[in-house]
């Protein structure tokens, strides 16, 4: 099991961020924190999510999709999956944090919009990396 | 020309990644992120998508690897690999207090390979532990199961090929044995 007190306390300002997050778009069902090796770290959620599950699927997906770029010799630094069904979609953002990189998981419905959904986790991202 | 694709999995720190690097033709694709368990395992990194390595073997035929990571939380990696999988190489690590039972999950994961024998067991650090080689094969017997155990040093590169040529010849057989026509 993963030891939260060798990983250290959780920074003071991630709770605040995601907070902002959810505030600022309604049509968010829910934003999840995890390690890039697929610990969860925080979540906030207005609905059921499978929160570690989502967790270790968003570092699987995103380190694939990192190593995905790197074969046709693109560098991945700072980037970002999108996936979308017709039921909504899921935004994942590597949040490039020193000495534990993270990844940031934005689910939304169908009816939001990829560009506010981009903004807004972008802007939280930020907020993460420098508070 | 013949594909296979083939799995490597066990748990973490046993050496998939390491197996995979070791024997494929170009530098394989690679998954690693920093690992926050230190209290699981000391290593720097782990795997959390899938290793990807190849070989190319005479006459055209061609081995598709994939590494799988080790950290149960992604079992959900296990299913989306063995999607078309002919095969698994399980790796142990005997140097852990309990060897055995640290597989016991992963043989139940990838059983459907195990039971129709494409499936060989690779023990690493086998003398940093107090587990016997004849105890996996009396623990696998106990299963019903009859699979090739051999020890390794997954950083050697012949020794990870001896694993493969193993488990392609199980893989064979069993196909050989499944084709042959019932008396
Ligand atoms: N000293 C020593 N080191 C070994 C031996 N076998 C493997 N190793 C080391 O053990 C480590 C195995 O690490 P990985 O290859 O990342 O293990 P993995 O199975 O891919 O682990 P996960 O992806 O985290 O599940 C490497 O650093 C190897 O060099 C051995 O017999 N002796
Ligand atoms: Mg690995």
């Amino acid at each position: 099991m993963f030891d939260e007190a060798a990983a250290g306390p959780t920074p003071a300002h991630f709770g605040p961020a995601l907070d902002k997050l959810l505030a600022t778009v309604p049509a968010l069902t829910g934003a999840v924190l995890s390690r890039s090796d697929g610990f969860e770290v925080l979540s906030r959620t207005r609905a059921e999510v499978p929160v570690s599950r989502l967790s270790a699927l968003s570092s699987s997906m995103v380190a694939l999709s990192q190593a995905a770029l790197r074969e046709v010799g693109m560098h991945g630094g700072g980037g970002s999956v999108l996936v979308e069904g017709q039921d909504g979609k899921l935004l994942l953002l590597e949040v490039p944090l020193r000495g534990q990189p993270m990844v940031l998981a934005a689910i939304g419905g169908a009816d939001l919009v990829t560009g506010t959904l981009l903004w807004a986790a972008r802007d939280c991202v930020r907020q993460l990396i420098q508070p | 020309m013949r594909e296979y694709k083939l799995l490597f999995a066990g748990p973490m720190g046993a050496g998939k990644t390491t197996a995979i690097s070791a024997i494929s033709d170009a530098a394989p694709v690679r998954t690693e992120a920093l690992n926050s368990d230190r209290a699981q395992h000391q290593k720097e990194t782990t795997t959390v998508g899938f290793d990807y390595g190849e070989i190319a073997l005479e006459g055209g035929d061609r081995l598709r690897l994939y590494g799988m990571p080790g950290q149960d939380r992604f079992d959900f990696m296990w299913r989306v690999a063995s999607e078309g999988a002919l095969g698994v190489v399980l790796l142990a690590d005997n140097s852990r207090p309990d060897p055995l039972a640290d597989l016991a999950l992963y043989l139940e994961s990838f059983r459907g390979m195990a039971e129709r024998g494409a499936m060989v067991i690779g023990i690493g650090r086998l003398g940093s532990g107090h587990t016997s080689v004849e105890s996996y094969t009396a623990w696998l017997a106990g299963q019903g199961l009859s699979l090739p155990v051999f020890t390794v040093d997954v950083r050697r590169r012949d020794d990870v090929l001896l694993l493969l040529d193993a488990l392609l010849y199980q893989i064979e057989a069993a196909r050989m044995l499944a084709e042959a026509p019932h008396v």
